[in-house]
């Protein structure tokens, strides 16, 4: 980008770096060709740039457009599933607070179904949480051989951040744990204001590590020379991601359709009681939860189909 | 019918190319020149968009930039005029077919070497 400064470069930000990069200058000189140099652009032109920068980005991250190598296909796909899952890990955080001491109100005859279903989301959760981990791992010595090679310049900012977000997310949760460990059931599920405060600044504080730590792997991700190897490693992990995230959607609605019928004061007395469009059935952080793991299960599955999408392309 | 991989007539990549057919332009310069000659006024998202598109398949080429490096004109190549060629085939094929259901008299042939 240049050095001069106009209105129109804030509409820039829609578009991904290297494209601002190659052609900014030029846009930024259309648009005040076109409506002077201090504008007012019509909100048509503003919509129309909006979906071009949004476009431009699916682009850039491979789900739209033609792929540049097999490669590179998989390696964006798998960052779509990382994304998706990021979406259900916190689902998955909302979905343990609800269920907190879930099975004591519910009857031990109708509960055997909702556990199985309780199970598999747990033990879906710790699976996947392992994959990423294991992908990172793998990652690690091309990551280095980057930084080595001078190209901490290039990610210092987002994985500095993600790093300070999730030291800090580390430290509300610990102390939110040890505070949590010497309060009452009631008073950790809203009978105390201090604990709820200090619950919801701990969940904000998480959703945001989480996000930067998924940023800064995305920004890494793109950036790092891998071997076809290592990617291939990588697409089996987000492969598998993907139905892990499958099965954690099974597992919730097997849990929360038992409970409709045996553990309906389960739900009626979770997150959200007492809010105008709550339900006995259909509780807001239930709802919420739910919500998320739709929007990650479609990221997760344009990453499989991107990935799918490069079975016969070279290398 | 063959189809053109530029897509529709109406498309920004036959526009661009059609207006770049007569010389370089630049971004503004190729905005106007469209509307002149199609009626059709481009957004400036659609445009870079295009151009983009059209400069990675190698249809076009970046010129020097002009006085203030900002307004950078765009030439067609060869495989861009080929491929204008065969939008421009596949429209006139339209036309005439158009034209001859129609009872109308046939639109004039492009110069060229088509049939």
């Amino acid at each position: 980008m240049g050095l001069t400064t106009s209105p129109f470069e804030r509409f820039l930000r829609w578009y991904p770096e290297p494209w601002r990069a190659r052609y900014g200058d030029e846009l930024t000189a259309l648009l005040e060709d076109t409506y002077g140099p201090e504008g007012p652009m019509p909100r048509r032109a503003r919509l129309g740039l909006v979906r071009s920068g949004l476009t431009e980005r699916l682009r850039a991250a491979g789900v739209a457009g033609p792929l540049p190598s097999r490669d590179e296909g998989r390696r964006a796909g798998a960052v779509l599933v990382l994304c998706g899952w990021a979406l259900f890990v916190v689902a998955g955080a909302i979905f343990g607070k609800f269920t907190d001491n879930w099975s004591k109100g519910t009857p031990t005859a109708g509960r055997w179904l909702a556990t199985g279903g309780y199970r598999a989301v747990v033990l879906v959760g710790l699976l996947g949480c392992g994959l990423v981990i294991g992908g990172a791992a793998v990652t690690l010595p091309a990551f280095v051989r980057f930084v080595r090679q001078g190209g901490w310049p290039a990610v210092r900012r987002p994985v500095v951040r993600a790093i300070v977000a999730v030291l800090a997310a580390g430290l509300f949760l610990a102390g939110g744990i040890a505070w949590a460990h010497r309060l009452s059931p009631s008073d950790r599920n809203g009978g105390l204001v201090a604990y709820s405060v200090l619950f919801v600044i701990v969940s904000a504080v998480t959703v945001v590590a989480l996000g930067y730590a998924t940023a800064a792997a995305v920004v890494v991700g793109r950036r790092i020379e891998l071997s076809s190897g290592t990617v291939g490693a990588l697409t089996v992990c987000a492969l598998v991601l993907g139905g892990l995230m499958v099965l954690s959607c099974v597992g919730f609605g097997v849990w929360w359709g038992s409970e409709v019928f045996h553990g309906a004061d389960v739900l009626r007395l979770g997150i959200g009681q007492g809010l105008p469009y709550a339900s006995g059935v259909v509780p807001p952080a239930l709802v919420a939860a739910a919500a998320l793991m739709v929007i990650g299960l479609v990221l997760g599955a344009l990453g499989s189909l991107q990935i799918a999408r490069t079975r016969n392309l070279v290398s | 019918m063959p189809k053109s991989d530029l897509g529709r007539s109406n498309e920004p990549p036959v526009l661009i190319l059609t207006s770049l057919a007569a010389g370089p332009k630049h971004g503004y310069a190729l905005t106007k020149d469209i509307e002149a000659f199609a009626g059709v006024t481009l957004g400036p998202g659609t445009l870079y968009g295009a151009i983009a598109r059209l400069e990675e398949r190698g249809f076009i080429v970046p010129e020097p930039a002009g006085q203030d490096g900002r307004r950078r004109p765009y030439r067609i190549t060869a495989a861009g005029r080929s491929a204008l060629e065969g939008a421009v085939r596949q429209m006139q094929s339209l036309a005439q077919e158009g034209a001859a259901r129609l009872g109308l008299a046939a639109p004039p042939r492009v110069a060229g070497t088509w049939a």
